[in-house]
């Protein structure tokens, strides 16, 4: 809880939360995991003809739209089987409605299902740092002749300085490198996603993912959807 | 200094920005003035624009080092630049003075060739750095121009700068864009009828880009036209302005793009400028519509991806060519536009002669943009399979667009895949070269391919407005490596040889009259072939990957070749991680491997020469 807080306080401190979607966990979800996990679990299976599609061709889609738009999208709704085998590299505990998956932490973290397919948040992560980090960060976040490897960055960057360092940018001048990162602190291209862009670097990170588009992948989520179109406007 | 930096954004704003004077502010620059580049030109033993001459042909009628005697060439001397990003362009020479400049932060040394490069001058430019992120792809430069005694230097923050060749003394800068809406330079100038003419990028940043001519004396702007917008900003003549043969009509721009779509619509213009004196034209392309997500922004986008003819004193445009309407794959426009005389189907032509970045070598009449020739360069170019030639179809001088590989068609969010070229194109910036003695162009080109996939992005100033991500590797199915470096005849449109490279060819070619053809590889290499068959004659690996472009210049009687190396520009991109293997697990060849085993920074000028009898 104590990092959370801090979170928060970065969070505001840069001004950037309004449209995060599913930014951390939200505080008190964990009252009662274990319900609310159940509890999640049967919304999200009547909410999550998983389609993005915008406009409901029914009323019991529009009806499912609208309880949509009221849910919760940090809420837990799943939890990761202990008792499965999975990579050495998935931290994955838990998993939000709008389809992120968290760690013991409650950082946000890739996850392989059981299917072998990665979840959303990777495959999202994957497109968003393609169009905004790509060009200077390189393919596969492997770096460039001018900003470093992300793959190596995360080793020892933490999620809390991850969004700072994208907020604010970065600035190391001197008379032998110039590098500068800029502040994407109010471009919606990287701050709608930044937890999927995060997701995604931290699965290179910790060799979940190859150096390839994570193709299978689960579908977006409904509530992700909503959330995504209410921060970035269309 | 600050403040002075502050005060030309201001005044940029309010769209007519004033120049900033070395003296008092009230009288004018001090007068400098010196040979004109036009007469410097005459002379081979001068380099005094960055592809030789007003033709940008890359060109030397040098010819002390041959074929022959090539393989005995050596280092003659080397020159740090203390910088360590993507180095690209050329030195000049003139007379006595070798003039070198570097990446952000474009400093320039005046070197004496009668004192073993010994700096006479040196400026360094004092530039925000946070002009440094908003530089699509490093901070490289591409080069100093001069004229009439003068020295002009475009700097990354887009101010343009005219220094006193003898002393290095600043005579006037002004701003020419906003980088904190994107506005960045990366390009050489091109002086003319006692003028500069500038170009600007920024087409990842939604900036609606602009040619700009000003005062050489002053720097008082004279004219500016942009590539999309009402006619009156085009500089274009409803009547008068053709496009393959007819006139282009009222609000050509504006019918081709989605209400103000345009005001954010690229259309950049950071590649070369040549020009004609005779006819007293300039030509330029014009790069990509903003965003790279093509759904977004429905029409053909005028006049982006466009060739240009403007007159430089009033900037009105001759005629233009769209390339590539309504592009759908960031086949970026820019690349240098020679010219060249030459005869098609038996018939002497004034020839304009373009390497797209969509893999078309084009060749047009540079009158009157008269479409002659369009064919591929490379042969993996798989997104068109031709352009419509007869001039009775609608669809006339249009790429046929192959629909597999349109990323228009395949739709938002859907990942178009094997796609030739890539973004980078079947050819960068990297300039091609021609040798009138064999009639044939040397083009460093790419061998890359590419998955694309669009999706929707949102728009605000002075941050990234890209909207799609890619993946790229090399040409599949071909000799495993990212470039190949070829000659081509462009009356024909035929490749007449092809030399393979394992890195895409980035550096631009010299062509020279001992019949030695030379250019630069990514691992570092300053290669020498012979101009009639390709053949390998002489290699040299210099301290970087190169990026820059072969010059050469007589010094006491004695002829020099130079480049600059130094990795990075977009190549550098790479040079962490290679390119994925789409056949890794086929066991496929060590080409794919990251550059970064080959090379790392730093930038040098070495200069090689034949050894004393």
């Amino acid at each position: 809880m104590a990092h959370r807080s801090t979170l928060a306080g970065i969070l505001a401190s840069t001004a950037i939360a309004i449209c995060l979607i599913g930014a951390a966990a939200r505080p008190g979800y964990a009252e009662d995991p274990s319900k609310a996990g159940e509890q999640a679990a049967a919304k999200s299976q009547v909410a999550s003809p998983t389609g993005s599609s915008a406009a409901p061709e029914n009323k019991a889609a529009e009806d499912a739209q609208k309880q949509l738009a009221n849910e919760d999208p940090t809420k837990v709704v799943k939890k990761a089987d202990a008792a499965e085998e999975k990579p050495s590299g998935d931290l994955a505990v838990e998993m939000q409605a709008n389809g992120m998956w968290l760690d013991k932490d409650g950082n946000p973290t890739p996850y392989f299902a059981k299917n072998g397919e990665m979840d959303w948040f990777t495959f999202s992560g994957y497109r968003r740092y393609g169009a905004n980090c790509l060009q200077c960060h390189g393919p596969d976040a492997l770096g460039s002749s001018y900003a470093p490897s992300l793959v190596d960055a995360l080793k020892t960057v933490d999620y809390g300085t991850f969004l700072q360092t994208v907020a604010a940018g970065k600035k190391n001048v001197s008379n032998s490198e110039n590098l500068v990162m800029p502040s994407f602190g109010d471009n919606k291209n990287v701050q709608c996603y930044i937890n999927d862009i995060y997701v995604y670097i931290r699965a290179r990170s910790l060799g979940l993912l190859d150096r390839q588009r994570p193709s299978e992948h689960q579908p977006k989520p409904a509530i992700y959807g909503t959330q995504e179109t209410a921060c970035i406007g269309f | 200094m600050k403040h002075i930096g502050l005060a030309a954004a201001t005044a940029c704003l309010l769209a007519y920005s004033l120049p900033v004077m070395a003296d008092d502010a009230a009288g004018a620059p001090k007068e400098v003035t010196g040979p004109t580049a036009a007469k410097l030109m005459q002379n081979p033993n001068d380099w005094v624009a960055q592809r030789g001459d007003y033709a940008n042909t890359g060109y030397s009628k040098l010819d002390q080092i041959t074929k022959d005697n090539v393989k005995n060439l050596q280092v003659a001397w080397t020159f740090s630049t203390g910088v360590l990003r993507g180095h690209e362009g050329s030195p000049l020479v003139i007379g006595d003075v070798m003039y070198v400049h570097t990446p952000f932060p474009n400093i320039v040394y005046a070197l004496d060739l009668n004192n073993e490069g010994r700096i006479i001058w040196k400026y360094t430019p004092k530039q925000d750095p946070e002009v440094i992120p908003v530089m699509c792809c490093d901070t490289v430069n591409r080069g100093l121009a001069y004229d009439n005694g003068k020295v002009f230097l475009h700097q990354a923050d887009t101010n343009v700068v005219a220094l006193d060749a003898k002393t290095g003394q600043e005579l006037w800068k002004v701003a020419n864009g906003d980088p904190k809406k994107g506005a960045t330079n990366t390009a050489t100038v091109l002086p003319v009828n006692g003028k500069i003419i500038v170009g600007i990028s920024g087409g990842e940043f939604g900036v609606q880009c602009h040619v700009t001519a000003y005062d050489e004396n002053t720097g008082k702007r004279v004219w500016r036209a942009f590539s999309e917008g009402p006619d009156n900003e085009l500089l274009v003549d409803p009547e008068k302005t053709t496009s393959l043969g007819k006139p282009i009509g009222k609000d050509s721009s504006l019918k081709t793009w989605e209400g103000d779509q345009w005001k954010t619509g690229g259309g950049c213009t950071w590649g070369w400028f040549s020009y004609d004196p005779q006819l007293n034209l300039f030509y330029y392309g014009s790069g990509n519509p903003s965003t790279w997500n093509p759904k977004q922004r429905p029409g053909d986008n005028k006049w982006s991806m466009t060739l240009w003819a403007r007159n430089p004193d009033t900037g009105m445009a001759k005629w233009v060519y769209q390339m590539t309407p309504h592009d759908e794959w960031d086949y970026d426009g820019i690349n240098e536009v020679p010219l060249v005389d030459q005869k098609v189907d038996g018939k002497e032509r004034k020839l304009l002669v373009h390497f797209d970045r969509n893999g078309y070598g084009y060749t047009l009449d540079r009158t009157d943009g008269e479409l002659l020739v369009a064919q591929h360069f490379d042969p993996a170019v798989n997104w068109s399979d031709y352009v419509q030639m007869d001039k009775s179809k609608a669809d006339y001088g249009r790429p046929h667009v192959v629909a597999k590989y349109s990323t228009e068609h395949n739709g938002e969010d859907n990942n178009s895949k094997g796609i030739c070229p890539a973004a980078l194109g079947s050819k960068d910036e990297q300039p091609s070269a021609f040798s009138p003695k064999t009639g044939l162009f040397y083009v460093p080109t790419n061998h890359v391919c590419m998955d694309y996939e669009p999706f929707k992005v949102s728009y605000t100033p002075g941050q990234p407005y890209v909207g799609a991500t890619l993946s790229m590797y090399p040409a599949p199915n071909s000799h495993g490596g990212m470039g190949n470096f070829i000659a081509w005849d462009a009356t024909k449109g035929k490749i007449a040889w092809s030399d393979p490279e394992q890195f895409s060819a980035w550096g631009g070619a010299l062509a020279t009259a001992g019949d030695v053809v030379f250019y630069g590889t990514l691992e570092g290499y300053l290669k020498a072939v012979d101009a009639h068959s390709g053949k390998l004659l002489y290699k040299f690996k210099t301290p970087s990957g190169i990026i820059g472009n072969v010059m050469t210049y007589v010094h006491k009687g004695k002829q020099f070749v130079a480049v600059y190396s130094g990795v990075g520009g977009w190549a550098g991109i790479g040079l962490a991680a290679g390119l994925t293997d789409p056949n890794a697990g086929l066991g496929a060849v060590g080409g794919y491997a990251a550059l970064n085993n080959y090379t790392a920074l730093g930038g040098t000028l070495t200069v090689f020469s034949l050894p004393n009898q």
